[in-house]
């Protein structure tokens, strides 16, 4: 029994393909703008993924717990004093303190982004960082070392030139030497990053001695991350404790609402389709009507003739499933997704060159599947009974 | 949360099943009032045809709701990635008021669907549809289903906030021991385990009984039938709770970690699959059985009923043992034998 | 039987009146009458296509009263063969894929469609088309066509109509001498025609005169 309704199928599904290649340019215009529709939901579908990925990989390079003073809902400078008061708070690994900043460059308008790291006076990794340090240089004037994302490179237009120079805030210059280069695959994070002695960092932006923008706190147990997060609280005063979870759960709320969005927008375009496809499959020719009568009189049940239209819909939905689909992989490997990034990613002045790499997950396909192919075949299910309904003494 | 991708998948599942079931509902009234099957009238005519719409309209219904069971599950999961506190997809359904009550009704009207397309195959495989008013009730009866399921799946979405802490599993299906409230407060496992034992037994027994349909006159069959409806009702009820809290530690090699969701996922699927396909394919076997066996009194002129009442029951039998065999596994490799 | 359209309504049609009528099994009955006397639908009725409205038809102990249409279809399946007016195939298809359409939804294999579709093709001799379009093959070869399909699932019972409207002298002859091979086969034919060749056919049995939806004197 089983296998004859197996081989029912087969011979409805076989019908319904030599349908298909018989009304061939009507369906390849169904098929082309179905395909078009699912490209852009799976050209979404697949950038988010891919930039939560990417967010995923950028996280690698934050601390466990990142201490921040704020006053009057601003962010402060603290002094490195405050090391000392959290240093011996049971299951801290490290405290490091950090100076960071934006330095604006008038020359070409770009933000950079700096970072004054203790570890780099050792030579030692940052954590998440690969640095590729290069030969020491003997110069005639004192430079301080740095480590310049690609960005910073090109914006600076160093060339081959390992020297630079930035402003202080009072206008004089300091002078700089690039001790190395980063990693290519880090580039979402490195970009637009300068990384250089604390001290030196202090010292271009006129810091005074002992300030600092931040602490670093890495945690032994990570399952013990908020509850030294919260001792961090009560320890300092009016400062703002944050942890890399907390970071990424932003992230996937901002991803996934900017997705959803544009979904959402989206839905207008498979809404359309839907009533397009409604319309079609709604409007038999005289020819199509006389097919059905004799298929129903030669003994074609109207089930059948609904299981005939489900296989033309089904061939329809997987050919443009499969073109859009991979239409919208080939969108972010070759393109880089350029359609959608914008709304995804947000403007700047420097745009890090972000490579998206596309991810196959079935919760990705079930979405797109739901979004697309679900609405079109919703969209059939009446009209197709409708063609079943016609009776067969219509052709006698 | 109702901007992200996996919701707006969720409320397009629901709108497309809502859809249906108000066209379903129409035609429903239609033959309410008007079927007559020894007429010749246009209406008549008309309305045979509308039998194989909502037919249609049932079948894929209940193709968008098992994929929507499956999405919501898998939602669940990645909301819990975005909510403090929840660490699977029992913690994220736990959220708010709304969650889990949304997959009960999405549960129910899967079975429902199930056992009205059943009906609708007994009801064409006789010249005399003797089941097309009952069916009709079933419609109207779906409806009403579908679009709660809808509503909560939506008041779900819109209460699901980052920021609130919820539990996990852990602290959920945990009892007092892990010192959290319990959602299912059982007072030992023997008791659950026992429970389980006696109704399956019982329940066995039915679709033994069931297979000599033949030589039993109607009115047993008929209440056999109401009886074996509510026995599945609780066999399914109690099955979930012992897969919960019994069985899914095991399978986690985890005390603590009782999860019925995650067991849909890598690597744990090997046996959550199983274990969940033979548990609602016995369930559903049964409660056919039982559906068709109240429905004798209706008609079964052509014995196509009986012999589906039989058929069903040997499935029936042979999905609860595969099932038993399935969930008493892992649990038999750790008590039994002492471990992995 | 009777069979009404619209029965009750401002349309109503009384389409057969007290039709009273046996066949007898490898009996060949030509249906002869004026346009609109009723003959298609008596046919269609006959071909289990619709049902009648008042009585029954009662075939091979079969009885065809108020069935719903998935039984007639289920019935039309196993025991009619139609032949129609203008043999309605699909032009598109091939004349092997047109002989073969009532085989798909039983679930037949494509090998076995093929060999009992090229059996009866090569027996009605035109298995050398069996690959053209039905668009594309001659008058003659379009009515073995139709005849192949209708024998496919080995009916019982043919019923034709109007077979040899849009065919020639020599090509009318051709189908009554193909007529008369199935009857050797003892299948029973209806045949609905105005056609004096047909119903002056040592073929047929017996000629049936219907005018106004009732049945005349057969003569």
């Amino acid at each position: 029994m089983a296998l004859r309704y197996i081989d029912r199928q087969l011979n409805i599904a076989d019908y319904a393909l030599s349908g298909f290649k018989r009304r061939v340019a009507r369906n390849v215009v169904v098929v082309f703008i179905f395909a078009l529709v699912i490209f852009m939901v799976a050209s979404f579908s697949l950038t988010t993924t891919s930039l939560k990925q990417a967010a995923g990989r950028l996280l690698e390079t934050v601390p466990d717990i990142t201490v921040q003073k704020m006053s009057a809902g601003r962010q402060v400078n603290l002094t490195e004093d405050a090391v000392d008061k959290l240093e011996n708070i049971f299951g801290i690994r490290s405290v490091r303190p950090r100076v960071w900043g934006y330095y604006f460059d008038e020359n070409n308008g770009a933000n950079y982004t700096v970072i004054g790291h203790p570890k780099l006076s050792e030579k030692s990794p940052l954590p998440g960082l690969g640095i590729d340090y290069l030969p020491e240089m003997q110069l005639d004037t004192v430079a301080e070392n740095a480590v310049i994302g690609r960005g910073v490179r090109q914006s600076l237009e160093l060339g081959s030139r390992r020297t630079f120079s930035l402003f202080r805030p009072d206008l004089t210059l300091k002078s700089f030497i690039t001790a190395g280069a980063f990693g290519a695959d880090t580039s979402m994070v490195t970009d637009d990053l300068i990384i250089m002695d604390l001290q030196a960092a202090r010292d271009l932006f006129g810091l005074a001695p002992a300030e600092i923008t931040d602490l670093l706190v890495d945690v032994a147990n990570p399952l013990e991350i908020d509850n030294i997060a919260d001792k961090i609280g009560e320890r300092l005063q009016g400062v703002r404790v944050v942890t890399r979870e907390r970071i990424a759960k932003t992230y996937r709320v901002a991803f996934g609402w900017r997705s959803g969005f544009g979904l959402a927008c989206l839905f207008g375009a498979m809404a359309a389709f839907a009533i397009f496809a409604w319309d079609k499959a709604t409007g038999l020719t005289p020819a199509q009507q006389r097919e059905v009568a004799i298929l129903k009189v030669v003994g074609w049940q109207t089930e059948d003739v609904i299981t005939l239209r489900f296989w033309e819909s089904i061939i329809i939905s997987a050919s443009a499933l499969g073109l859009g689909y991979l239409g919208a992989w080939m969108h972010l490997l070759f393109f880089d997704g350029v359609l959608f990034r914008p709304v995804l990613l947000g403007w700047s002045v420097l745009k890090p060159p972000v490579s998206l790499i596309p991810v196959f997950s079935i919760g990705d396909l079930l979405i797109i599947f739901s979004l697309s192919v679900l609405p079109y075949l919703a969209a059939t299910v009446i009209p197709a009974w409708h063609s079943a309904a016609i009776r067969p003494d219509s052709v006698i | 949360m109702i901007l992200e991708s996996w919701s707006i998948a969720l409320l397009t599942c629901s709108a497309v099943t809502i859809i249906f079931g108000i066209v379903g509902a129409v035609t429903a009234l239609q033959v309410l009032r008007y079927w007559d099957i020894g007429s010749d009238s246009e209406r008549q005519i008309r309305l045979e045809e509308q039998i194989w719409l909502a037919a249609t309209l049932v079948e894929f219904g209940l193709v968008v709701q098992i994929i929507s069971a499956f999405i919501f599950i898998y939602a669940a999961d990645y909301f819990a990635t975005v909510l403090t506190g929840a660490m699977c997809a029992a913690g994220a359904l736990s959220a708010n008021y709304y969650g889990l009550p949304a997959l009960g009704f999405k549960l129910t009207t899967i079975f429902l669907g199930t056992l009205w397309i059943i009906l609708h195959k007994l009801d064409i495989g006789s010249e005399y549809f003797p089941f097309t008013r009952l069916k009709s009730f079933g419609l109207l009866v779906l409806l009403p289903l579908l679009a709660s399921d809808a509503l909560l799946v939506v008041l779900y979405l819109v209460n699901l906030e980052p920021e609130i802490i919820t539990s996990c599993c852990g602290i959920i299906f945990g009892g007092e021991v892990t010192g959290g409230y319990s959602l299912f407060d059982y007072s030992s496992s023997t008791t659950i385990l026992s429970l389980l034992a006696v109704s399956t037994v019982l329940l066995l027994a039915g679709s033994v009984f069931q297979l000599r349909v033949k030589s039993v006159s109607r009115t047993p069959l008929v209440l056999v039938g109401w009886l074996l409806t509510a026995g599945w009702v609780v066999f399914y009820l109690l099955s979930l709770v012992v897969i919960t809290v019994l069985v899914s530690p095991y399978v986690y090699a985890l005390p603590h970690h009782r999860c019925p969701f995650d067991l849909l996922q890598y690597p744990y699927v090997i046996i959550g699959l199983p274990l969940y396909l033979f548990l609602h394919g016995a369930v559903i076997s049964g409660l056919g059985a039982a559906m068709a066996s109240m429905v004798t009194w209706l008609n079964d002129a052509d014995g196509l009923v009986d012999q589906f009442i039989r058929r069903a029951a040997l499935l029936n039998i042979i999905l609860t043992l595969l099932f038993l065999l399935v969930a008493g596994w892992q649990p038999f490799i750790y008590i039994v034998l002492g471990g992995q | 039987m009777e069979k009404y359209y619209n029965r009750g309504g401002s349309n109503q049609v009384h389409a057969l009146r007290g039709i009273d009528l046996t066949i007898d099994a490898n009996e060949t009955i030509c249906i002869h009458g004026p346009s609109g006397s009723g003959k298609s639908t008596l046919l269609s009725i006959l071909g289990g296509i619709i049902g009648p409205t008042i009585g029954s038809a009662v075939v091979g102990g079969k009885k065809l009263a108020r069935l719903p249409d998935r039984f007639l279809t289920l019935y039309r399946r196993e025991h009619i063969g139609f032949i129609f007016q203008r043999f309605q195939l699909i032009p598109e298809l091939s004349v092997l894929e047109n002989v073969t359409l009532p085989l798909l939804p039983l679930g037949v294999r494509p090998a076995q469609q093929k060999k009992r579709a090229m059996e009866l093709l090569e027996k009605l001799e035109i298995d050398h088309r069996s690959d053209f379009p039905a668009a594309e093959i001659s008058g003659g070869e379009l009515q073995r066509a139709a005849v192949a399909r209708a024998l496919i699932n080995d009916p019982s019972i043919i019923i034709a109509d109007e077979p040899t409207a849009h065919l020639d002298t020599r090509l009318s002859e051709d189908f009554l001498s193909i007529m008369s091979d199935l009857k050797k086969l003892g299948k029973t034919i209806v045949i609905a025609s105005h056609d004096p060749l047909v119903s002056e056919s040592p073929v047929v049995d017996r000629c049936l005169y219907l005018r106004d939806g009732a049945l005349a004197a057969a003569f």
